[in-house]
Order: structure tokens, then sequence, then C-alpha cells
């Protein structure tokens, strides 16, 4: 049961660019560790507004993640 | 027709308490219970609906407001306060915590435009701005279609999450579509206050934002969630409106979105003796209930 394809859609919807979405995961008993990488021209689509867009994404796969008594993190990859 | 919703610490209790609001012996009353919490320390609460029983009419449904604007703003009030006085004196400092038990009287969301905060009207938008924004700019109509492909994308999301959640969508009349989320996972997806929900609303939006650019937006609700948090918020604020008259001093709630806001606004607009306002920067803005000055 993973929710990676959960973050991907999420996060494709939001960008200009999907096709340059790459999503890393690094798991830890209990823990993920999600790195997205886009496009440069999407990153401030992707973090929003003072991080808008990401806690919103953060907050929303935490929750689902919950379900599976998994913690979530979401790391925007930049340069 | 005579019918009432109280919280009372059980269902006995809230037997007694209805009975004599209602004037009957407490025989005379059904009790139907809606929802049980149980707190900390022993502190639990029952939240019911009496109906008398002995008069024919009795079991007429009592849910809906009337959609006229008068009922909608007079309506909220005088439940609420009924609703606020067998609860408890809540914790002694001013600043009090959302989700108190009580009910109100759904208000009809569209009516109101006169109270609204019209000067933080957000993004994360729910169908309850919608009144003062629709007015100044072209009137956007959602359609049946926009509804399903709206609904098509709300599905794609959460499929891909493989949550055992459906999602029924309607046109609301306005430039709204309103999703509901029904299913076992619906729970994850509201999440504590409504976070998540409104987090998953407002990337939806912008999703559909960018793929149909026509102004069209969605709300999204699970479990009717939305009418039950705007019943609490407005017995809350209702309740803590009275702690503040009686006590002269002002309260601060807890940081809310916009639309939340306007709902406590509204509630207590109708009240005597208090004025609102809101502070602070968002998304940590919070309203402020201070006794008016006399």
């Amino acid at each position: 049961m993973s929710y990676r394809p959960f973050l991907e859609t999420l996060i494709k919807a939001v960008v200009e660019h999907p096709d340059q979405i790459q999503i890393e995961e690094e798991s830890d008993h209990g823990t993920r560790t999600f790195f997205v990488h886009c496009n440069p021209d999407d990153v401030g689509k992707v973090i929003g507004k003072s991080g808008r867009v990401v806690s919103a994404i953060r907050c929303v796969v935490s929750a689902v993640a919950a379900k599976s008594r998994e913690k979530a993190y979401v790391k925007i990859v930049t340069e | 027709m005579q019918s009432i919703e109280l919280t009372a610490k059980s269902a006995d209790e809230a037997r007694k308490t209805a009975a004599e609001k209602l004037g009957v012996s407490p025989d005379a009353v059904k009790i139907t219970v809606l929802e049980e919490t149980k707190g900390l320390f022993g502190k639990s609460n029952v939240r019911v609906k009496a109906e008398v029983v002995e008069v024919a009419a009795a079991a007429a449904p009592t849910a809906k407001a009337p959609k006229a604007a008068k009922a909608a703003i007079e309506a909220p009030a005088p439940v609420a306060e009924k609703e606020a006085a067998p609860a408890k004196a809540a914790p002694a400092k001013g600043r009090g915590r959302i989700g108190a038990k009580a009910k109100a009287e759904p208000a009809a969301p569209e009516a109101l435009a006169a109270v609204e905060e019209s000067v933080n009207a957000a993004p994360p938008a729910s169908v309850l701005e919608a009144g003062g924004e629709g007015d100044r700019e072209p009137q956007v109509v959602a359609s049946e279609e926009d509804a399903e492909r709206l609904l098509g994308l709300v599905n794609e999301i959460l499929s891909s999450g493989s949550l055992e959640v459906s999602a029924n969508a309607k046109p609301s009349g306005g430039r709204y579509v309103n999703v509901e989320l029904d299913g076992k996972d619906v729970a994850f997806l509201v999440g504590k206050h409504g976070e998540v929900l409104n987090a998953l609303q407002y990337l939806i939006n912008i999703a559909a934002a960018r793929r149909y650019a026509n102004g069209v937006r969605i709300t999204l609700d699970g479990n009717n969630y939305r009418e039950r948090r705007e019943a609490a918020l407005s017995a809350l604020a209702t309740k803590i409106a009275e702690e503040v008259k009686a006590r002269r001093e002002e309260a601060v709630l807890d940081a809310l979105p916009a639309f939340e806001r306007r709902v406590v606004h509204k509630a207590l607009s109708t009240i005597e003796g208090v004025e609102t306002y809101s502070e602070g920067e968002e998304p940590n803005r919070r309203v402020v209930i201070a006794p008016a000055e006399a």
C-alpha cells in the first residue's frame, strides 16, 4: 500500500511540466521521505506562495500515510 | 413539530433537560442520540435530538432552516443560545477551544453578504464565500458538464491513493461544484478540524484552474463535515460570547480559515453586547470576541 502514486498525481496536477516530475523515495521503518525533482520553472508552482502548496501537499500526504500508520515527509529538491 | 437538539453529560440528563425546556414530562420526550463523545477525565458528552412524541406531527423534519435570508440570519442565534445555557462554564481563560458539541440550526449558506468578512476573503474558498464574490465578477455558473469533469479530477486523485472513498458531484447553482466524499476512508481525508479536507480542496482547485481555467471551483465535503462544523462553530461562538459578556473581557478563538471566521462573525452579529473582529496574519488570523463599548 504505497501512496507514492498519490503524491505523484497531486504534484503532477499542479505543475506545467508533469512529464518532468521524478520522485525518489527513502523509507526507514515507519517513515518515508519523498524527494521531488521537477523542472526549475515548476519549483514555484510546487511550493506556492509562502509554501502554501507544499504545505497542503504535505498535509494530505501525511493523512494518507497515517492510514498505513506511517509518517511521510515531502521534500522539494532545488539546487 | 416540537423538537430541539441539545448536549448533556448523559442521555438521561438530556431527557430531563429536554423535558424541562419543552415543558412536558420526561416520558413524553423521545430522545435520539446524534453523537456521543468520550472526553478526557470522564467528561463524556452526548448530543441528542429530543422530540415530543405525544404530538402527532412530532416527527416533522427539523434539520433544515428555511432558505429565506431573514430566517438564515435569525435562526442560528436563538437556537444556539438555548444550547449554550446548559453547557458547563468553559475553561477559565478567554481562549476557547473549537469543537464544542452543541448544535445550532444550520443557516442557509448563501444568505448573508452583509456580515461578510470581505477584507480577507482568501483563496481556500468554500461555498460560504460565494455570495459576495459572485456579485462583482461576471457570473460563472457551473454546469453538469463541469461537475462531471471536476468529479473526474477528484476521482483521479483519490484512486491513485488507493483510498476507499467515493465521490459525488453536483453543481451548486453558482460557480461552485460541490463534491461529497463518502466511504470508509473519509475520516482520514477530513482530518483534524478539516485541515486535510481544506488542503485537498485547495490543491484540487489549483489543478482545476490549471486544466480548465473557466472559473469553476469546487468545495469538498465529507460526512457532512462542513455543515457540522458550521453548527459547532456558531454554538461555540455563542457560548464564548455569553462568557465575554459576563466577564467583560475579550476572548480570542483559535486560528481559523477565512470562511470559518465568517461563520463566527455571522453567528455573533445578532447578539447584543459583544463585537467581533479578526487579528493576526493568515494563516494565523483569529477572531476576537470583545464586549461592546457601552
